[in-house]
């Protein structure tokens, strides 16, 4: 496997040539502002723009052509890293060597081209039918959220603990905001994307070089704006007093989110001793909150914890019974304590690092995956190979583990349980 | 037996051992990781048989096959197989479906240890009265965190609409009642029968050299070193297993019904039941894909369908379906979200029926044809996919890979030959909707 960063057009591209793969994929990046004013225009765009171009000019049109490219996938997503929306257009096709055909790189960049620079757009405005048909389907979709407990009850954890913070917004957006958005409005935010955006192409497959970037400069000259906007936060939150919520709905399983505030990000130097953290109290199977809490106490099927790198949360989950709240709460906050006193766990230490290892190495089978670590480095200004993360991870001790530990503080819990679950035992 | 797969580019090794073990290796050169999976022919579908050494049926709890992948991983010396993995850096998990339960893992070193210890727990067997009490509380939270989950509801609602005993209609974990009554005893029992060596497979996806370097020739060192694990165990001579699955035919169970949930937004899905029918080699999977393609070409984003519905607001987005052909019975799901479930409903049933007479453009016929050999070259890329999928396909008489180059020969007239399975008394649906909706007035 060979990476290598060139400039394209004035574009940093980075070309992941590897010969183990039968596909090519092509990722062209777009990062912007995140913000509760932008979120929702900018979910929507990516709706739209994906769902038909000039050329193409309907669903169908744009299905047929996917089709008739093998099966090609293709898409648009945004998403946020700190107070910077990360909007990406995807197209995975199989490689033309594996077919015994030509032609169909270029294809696949004509058509990346379509649908981010050639949209369908009548006067000035987008497609009127499409404008309002994407509309209708973000907001049911933003309605959908409370049909996923344990989605809904995280997003309700994130807006109590932090109302006036970045990480309240919901990149899918909100359904208050999506009223307001008019056509004119999301014109303005494709033009922005177009004009004051930060613009970075990736792509991965057994290709020869110098075709590659001839097909690539089919998508012309893009302007691309240096980013300004933060993708890591950087200022620790204090935590002042513990709050608890409850909700209460119609449901069999109780809903336990606990939020965390973490001293350290993406950019610290205690990262690699984050990442074991996590790994060692809950994000692993062999994890300490798993054992505690299923095996010994069978108090739930699962428990993970998630360290949110970009802007220093760890988040707890799980599914539990409703009575049992006090004490599986009890269990997750004395585990932590046992850390900030130092209580790690050798072995455990040693099988979380092999198992973040053993995910580090796999990304290099897995185009998307590796196209999303050479992204989050340059996202996150950071310059890891895989094996240097690897080192990294392996060099961590049991006193990083601990300092960690020590930075890690309880902030807010949700409880989302069922409305016959007695009251009082809460 | 070697086999090569000139379309697909991929190579396939097949041994049988002594033991009846089926042992499959398919080499990924360059693959960092390696994925093993270890399988047998069992699952939810099987709950009447004649436990191995015994004459009589038995019948045994729902979800007992799911509950044994529970407790597998239960060592004899009290330690727990999954940490045992985790310990090597490999990932372990297992997985029960109704025709197959399937033990794996996945790594970037250790291998060699990994399938030693894969071929170890699932063949020492550890069962107590005490561990089953244990589980029987981990299972029922799991059980209860998919029953507010509307769309196993509704997956398990619609089940139950198409099937009046096939095994399809139950979850594969059982019910809250069922697993109350599971036993050791119940657990030797299923196991002595249906973890024989003979009734399993064992498929290995990786880079071979580097998993056996520095071997000169890695193939026959990996095969010698399973060989080797097996040789160490004995098992009883295999006999053929009586199980009792009860099939039957394409007439629907029940035609509609709907259940209400602590959800905002309405759930509707349209089954169609596949009657129980002899399969020939490949034929059920090949079944699957020709449904695909039907469906695809019928309501899929690429048809005017698709559109229209969207203009009548009769879906809120995307349309999901699903094809299950399990070399017994089977059906077609298609669901949405919907604010118009009866209209939805209605929509695709006249779809579907529209199917008994299926007319093809030459060109959308090849269009799709050229689709699905795409589609399957992107998936090579996962050794997960080709692995769990080759064992699962291997259940239904089926070669993955023969059977998709096969699908190039494929002719309009194949296509034509499932129009019978599109009639309106095997058509069903079910419907979750929001705990205040008034099913008197939706549309």
């Amino acid at each position: 496997m060979e990476i290598k960063e060139v400039t394209l057009n004035g574009i940093s591209t980075t070309l992941i040539k590897t010969s183990k793969f039968k596909t090519i994929n092509i990722h062209v990046v777009f990062l912007g502002e995140f913000s509760k004013e932008t979120a929702t225009r900018k979910s929507l765009l990516t709706r739209v723009l994906a769902n038909s171009t000039k050329k193409y000019p309907t669903k169908k049109a744009l299905a047929t052509k996917l089709l008739d490219l093998y099966d090609a996938s293709a898409g648009v997503v945004t998403y946020p890293s700190g107070k910077t929306s990360v909007t990406v257009f995807s197209i995975e096709i199989v490689n033309e060597k594996n077919l015994g055909i030509k032609g169909l790189t270029k294809e696949a960049v004509e058509l990346l081209w379509e649908v981010i620079f050639n949209p369908n757009l009548e006067n000035g405005l987008f497609s009127e039918k499409d404008f309002l048909e994407q509309k209708r389907l973000l907001r049911e979709r933003l309605n959908n959220v409370y049909n996923n407990k344990t989605r809904y009850a995280l997003r309700e954890m994130l807006k109590k603990m932090a109302p006036e913070e970045i990480i309240s917004v919901s990149s899918l957006g909100s359904l208050e905001d999506l009223e307001k958005v008019t056509n004119e409005d999301l014109v303005a935010q494709y033009k922005e994307m177009l004009e004051k955006e930060n613009v970075s192409l990736y792509v991965c497959g057994d290709f020869e070089e110098e075709s590659m970037l001839r097909d690539l400069s089919l998508l012309g000259e893009i302007k691309s704006q240096p980013h300004e906007h933060e993708t890591v936060l950087t200022e620790p939150v204090r935590v002042k007093k513990v709050r608890e919520y409850f909700e209460k709905q119609k449901i069999k399983q109780a809903k336990l989110i606990m939020g965390f505030r973490s001293d350290v990000n993406s950019k610290s130097e205690l990262y690699p001793a984050a990442l074991v953290f996590n790994a060692m109290y809950g994000g692993i199977f062999a994890s300490d909150l798993i054992r505690l809490v299923r095996e010994e106490n069978s108090l739930a099927y699962t428990i993970t914890s998630m360290f949110m790198d970009d802007v220093m949360v760890l988040v707890v989950a799980a599914g539990i019974d409703g009575s049992k709240y006090q004490l599986t709460t009890d269990l997750v906050i004395k585990q932590l304590e046992y850390y900030k006193q130092g209580g790690i766990n050798p072995e455990l230490l040693q099988t979380a690092k092999e198992n973040l290892t053993n995910d580090l190495l796999q990304i290099e089978d897995n185009p998307v995956q590796l196209i999303n670590f050479a992204l989050k480095n340059y996202l996150h200004g950071l310059n890891y190979t895989v094996s240097e993360l690897e080192a990294a991870i392996k060099a961590v001790t049991p006193e990083d583990v601990q300092r960690v530990a020590l930075g890690v503080n309880l902030d807010t819990i949700f409880l989302l349980v069922g409305e016959d679950d007695d009251g009082k035992k809460l | 037996m070697e086999r090569n797969y000139r379309i697909l580019q991929e190579k396939l090794y097949h041994e049988e051992l002594e033991n009846g073990l089926s042992v499959y290796v398919v080499p990924k050169p360059g693959f960092k990781k390696t994925f093993a999976c270890f399988a047998t022919k069992y699952g939810a579908l099987i709950n009447r048989f004649v436990p191995y050494g015994e004459k009589e049926y038995i019948d045994v709890p729902l979800g007992i096959a799911h509950f044994l992948e529970h407790k597998m991983f239960e060592m004899p010396d009290g330690t727990d197989a999954a940490e045992l993995f985790a310990k090597m850096g490999l990932d372990a998990n297992a997985s029960t479906s109704h025709l197959l339960t399937a033990y794996l893992f996945s790594g970037t070193a250790n291998i060699r240890e990994g399938l030693n210890l894969l071929l170890d727990f699932v063949q020492t067997p550890h069962f107590t009265e005490e561990s089953v009490l244990r589980e029987q509380g981990i299972i029922a939270q799991e059980l209860k965190m998919y029953l507010d989950d509307p769309n196993e509801a509704l997956h398990l609602g619609l089940m139950r609409n198409l099937f009046r005993a096939y095994p399809l209609r139950y979850d594969v974990g059982g019910t809250l009642e069922s697993i109350m009554k599971i036993t050791a005893e119940h657990l030797h029992k299923c196991y002595r029968t249906f973890y024989h060596p003979s009734n399993m497979a064992l498929i290995v996806v990786g880079d071979i050299e580097k998993i056996m370097a520095p071997a000169s020739n890695p193939l026959t060192a990996l095969l010698d070193l399973i060989k080797e694990n097996q040789a160490k165990k004995n098992f009883k001579k295999p006999l053929d297993i009586r199980k009792n699955i009860l099939v039957e035919d394409g007439k629907v169970n029940r035609a509609s019904d709907y259940a209400k949930m602590d959800i905002s937004v309405p759930k509707a899905a349209i089954g169609l039941k596949l009657p129980y029918e002899k399969y020939n080699k490949n034929e059920a999977l090949l079944t699957e894909l020709k449904l695909k393609i039907l469906l695809e070409a019928t309501i899929g984003p690429m048809t005017d369908a698709f559109q229209e519905m969207l203009d009548l607001e009769l879906i809120n987005g995307n349309l999901y379906y699903n094809v299950c052909c399990d070399g017994f019975c089977g059906f077609v799901k298609v669901q949405a979200n919907t604010n118009k479930p009866k209209q939805f409903v209605a929509y695709i049933k006249n779809k579907l029926l529209s199917l008994s007479d299926i007319r093809f453009e030459e060109e959308i016929f090849n269009r799709f044809k050229k689709a699905t050999q795409g589609s399957f070259i992107r998936a090579m890329n996962s050794p997960e996919y080709i692995g769990y999928n080759y064992l699962r396909y291997l259940f239904t008489d089926a070669d993955m890979f023969q059977a998709i180059e096969s699908f190039g020969n494929l002719k309009i007239e194949d296509l034509q030959a499932l129009e019978r399975y599109f009639r309106a008394d095997s058509l069903a649906d079910y419907v979750v909707l929001p705990k205040n909706f008034l099913f008197s007035k939706i549309q």
